[in-house]
């Protein structure tokens, strides 16, 4: 039923589908349309003619249907989608995933009041399957996915909020561009990490759909022949998505130039560059000041390197100089002439710049042989150079009052990860209790507080002594969020201490999840 | 660079692929607690066919057919068990169930025997095992096997009453009387215990010889 009243009020979303004219694609459809919110325009970009018939059996003047456009795979059916799209907001289905019925209401929801962000993603499960006994597939398990609170450090890393899960303003999309039309898997993760650029990704955690996992034996195609090995695609993908940057202004993020003058156009100086391409995922620009010849020595070529033409025999302070008049990022990272840099440190060492370090501060680059390179914010240097024109950098940053320091271990990027992996291996060595202290820890101090405290109760049940406080813990995360895992965990806690009807309660409600039944309502069609 | 379902990497999808089964195996076993039978057979039914080769939900059929006096349903069930995992001692257990309430007590007591082998911690086989013995009048081997469950659990009385009556049937008279008191120094006030000792002190009293009862 529409409510007249919301489509006259409430911003419209568009909800593009992608579809090969699968029956997992006319169960998305169905999801769509069974939406608790109304002001809804669907447009379905499928390829065969099943996918027409299903849209005019559906009737629905809310949908509209596209041909997938024959070259530029699902990219071009995305762009060609979002061409057409008129809602404020947009979010994704395809083949594989499925809304539950509030998905698009609890996502505008949460745009329209989440302050400034541009942005949001809800918690998903991950449908796992198997064969059934008979025939046919069987739902064997459902996980979360995502369930991370935003971190845009980790998402220039990693790819973990799937399309489906993400809403976004549709005019976000004139800032980043539209979806990359170049053979390669990572066009999703593409596309958020130009997001990151512009906004905050509000993460609401609540479930509101599904995942199919492709976990079908056989399902992964070999490689053609010709064609490069997967390890080398996924290389040559990775680099285009981090080569790509959309124009400035950058709000939410720093952009980094890494300034490299070698004093020797050798083996060293071109395997140190091709170590921080290797390594560097934050958006960045390399400028290598090397003399013409010098540079064409070194082979390195791409559109994040920018060559600063020096004339051979220039001292190292004057070719960095000519570098930082070129530049125009917030901060800048100097490395050394010679001797060694972890490359996978310059980026750590601009993050502590950006989230800890105090003004007038600069951070030093890691060097096993102690060779001098640091992270500054641009300005501060220009202005350590442009007041003491005569000393060499490193004494002009003295001069100015510049203190470089080395970065703590508690303010580098991914310490989350490094405690969670702690408490692991905790686990692992049967140390539960050491585990679940430090899982609530990071509820507390690291936010991820669902996904933290559901670690702990799961650690204390392991343990075997402390049933009350993991009854606790898993009792305020069902009352949250329940997942099948969640609720498996608090049944058998029940189980253990006698409650045996509650045990059975939250089982069948565990149970309904995995059937489908808990959201999923008969499909209109 | 991880794909969105390998970033959860705390084995979470590898457990997430069981999930149906141990819900459904967990609710089978919650519903036979509370005795809604029909409820966990449906339960036990549902988990078999999601994973045809483990033996829990089997099991599960097995008691549920135990407890509603289905006996041939419930043996299909405990060797399909014992098919599906040769190493469950709740299957043999079972089958020695089935078998000891058709009367089989020779059968009985080999099954309770093999669950006793793969778990010698398992009560209620031990129990079984006395129970069969009793019924054959073959007591050597549970004596046996009543010693050594003892030797891992000094404090079980019941198991110590079942030993006791086993030396009481046997002649070792002294083994029985020490055997009921630590019995009785658990449990002070088990009637069929102080009913035993009494009852050996007397057979022990006709057997001692006469000097040392008159003795100064």
């Amino acid at each position: 039923m529409i409510d007249l009243r919301e489509v006259r009020s409430a911003p419209r979303v568009t909800v593009v589908l992608t579809t090969w004219d699968t029956p997992g694609g006319r169960a998305a459809l169905r999801s769509a349309l069974r939406q608790t919110y109304s002001n809804l325009e669907i447009i379905v970009a499928g390829g065969g003619q099943g996918d027409a018939e299903c849209a005019a059996g559906l009737a629905d003047p809310r949908v509209r249907r596209l041909r997938r456009p024959a070259q530029g795979g699902e990219a071009a059916s995305l762009n060609e989608a979002l061409r057409r799209a008129e809602g404020r907001y947009v979010c994704y289905l395809d083949d594989r995933s499925q809304f539950y019925g509030d998905h698009v209401r609890v996502l505008v929801e949460a745009l329209e009041t989440g302050g400034d962000g541009e942005a949001a993603y809800s918690d998903f499960y991950c449908t796992l399957q198997g064969p059934a006994a008979e025939r046919g597939r069987q739902v064997l398990g459902k996980v979360l996915l995502g369930g991370r609170d935003f971190d845009r450090f980790f998402l220039f890393h990693y790819h973990y909020v799937p399309r489906a899960a993400l809403m976004h303003r549709r005019d976000l999309l004139e800032r980043t561009g539209p979806y990359a039309e170049e053979p390669g898997d990572l066009l999703d993760w593409d596309m958020h990490r130009r997001m990151a650029l512009f906004t905050d990704f509000v993460h609401v955690p609540r479930i509101t759909g599904e995942i199919s996992a492709d976990d079908e034996p056989g399902a992964a195609a070999p490689p053609a022949v010709g064609a490069p090995a997967a390890d080398e695609r996924l290389e040559a993908a990775l680099l285009a998505v981090r080569r790509r940057r959309p124009g400035k202004p950058w709000p939410k993020a720093r952009d980094l130039a890494v300034v490299f003058a070698p004093s020797r156009a050798g083996a060293d100086a071109a395997a140190r560059i091709a170590e921080i391409h290797r390594w560097t995922y934050v958006p960045y620009r390399l400028y290598l000041a090397a003399a013409p010849d010098e540079a064409r020595r070194l082979g390195a070529a791409g559109p994040e390197l920018v060559h600063v033409p020096v004339e051979a025999g220039w001292p190292w302070d004057a070719r960095v100089d000519k570098a930082l008049r070129l530049g125009e990022a917030d901060c800048v990272a100097v490395l050394p002439p010679d001797g060694d840099v972890d490359a996978a440190g310059i980026e750590a060492c601009a993050y502590v710049l950006e989230h800890h370090a105090e003004p007038g501060q600069a951070v030093r680059l890691p060097s096993a042989s102690g060779a001098w390179g640091a992270v500054f914010r641009t300005d501060e240097l220009l202005r350590a150079r442009r007041n003491h024109p005569a000393l060499s950098l490193r004494r002009s940053v003295e001069a100015a009052g510049l203190a470089t320091r080395s970065p703590r271990g508690d303010e580098l990027p991914f310490d989350f990860d490094q405690a969670l992996r702690d408490a692991r291996a905790a686990e692992a060595d049967g140390n539960f209790l050491r585990a679940a202290r430090t899982y609530e820890a990071l509820a507390r101090k690291r936010g991820n507080t669902l996904w933290m405290k559901e670690a702990a109760a799961c650690a204390l049940y392991r343990d075997e002594q402390h049933d009350p406080q993991a009854l606790e813990a898993c009792q305020e995360v069902n009352r949250h969020r329940p997942t099948v895992s969640s609720l498996l965990l608090e049944a058998r806690l029940c189980r253990r201490n006698d409650q045996v009807p509650r045990a059975a309660r939250l089982l069948e409600q565990a149970r309904e999840v995995l059937t489908g039944t808990a959201d999923v309502k008969e499909p209109p069609c | 660079m991880l794909s969105v379902h390998d970033i959860r990497a705390d084995g979470a999808v590898a457990r997430g692929r069981t999930h149906h089964f141990d819900v459904l195996d967990e609710l089978g076993n919650c519903y036979a607690v509370l005795g809604e039978l029909e409820r966990a057979e449906e339960c036990y039914t549902a988990a078999a066919l999601l994973e045809p080769n483990r033996a829990a939900p089997f099991i599960g059929l097995g008691v549920v057919a135990l407890q509603l006096d289905r006996l041939g349903e419930a043996e299909v069930a405990f060797e399909t068990a014992a098919r599906r995992e040769p190493d469950s001692a709740e299957a043999y257990g079972g089958l020695a169930m089935v078998r000891q309430q058709r009367g089989d007590y020779a059968s009985a007591f080999d099954m309770h025997l093999k669950c006793l082998q793969l778990d010698t911690d398992n009560l209620v086989a031990l129990l079984g095992l006395f129970q069969a013995s009793c019924q054959m009048g073959t007591f050597a081997k549970v004596i046996h096997y009543l010693e050594v469950y003892l030797q891992r659990h000094p404090g079980d009385a019941a198991v110590l009453f079942c030993l006791a009556t086993l030396y009481a049937r046997e002649g070792q008279l002294e083994d029985a009387r020490q055997c009921l008191l630590s019995v009785l120094a658990l449990e002070p006030e088990k009637p069929e215990a102080v009913q035993l000792l009494q009852e050996v002190q007397r057979q022990h009293d006709r057997t001692r010889p006469r000097n040392t009862v008159n003795a100064p």
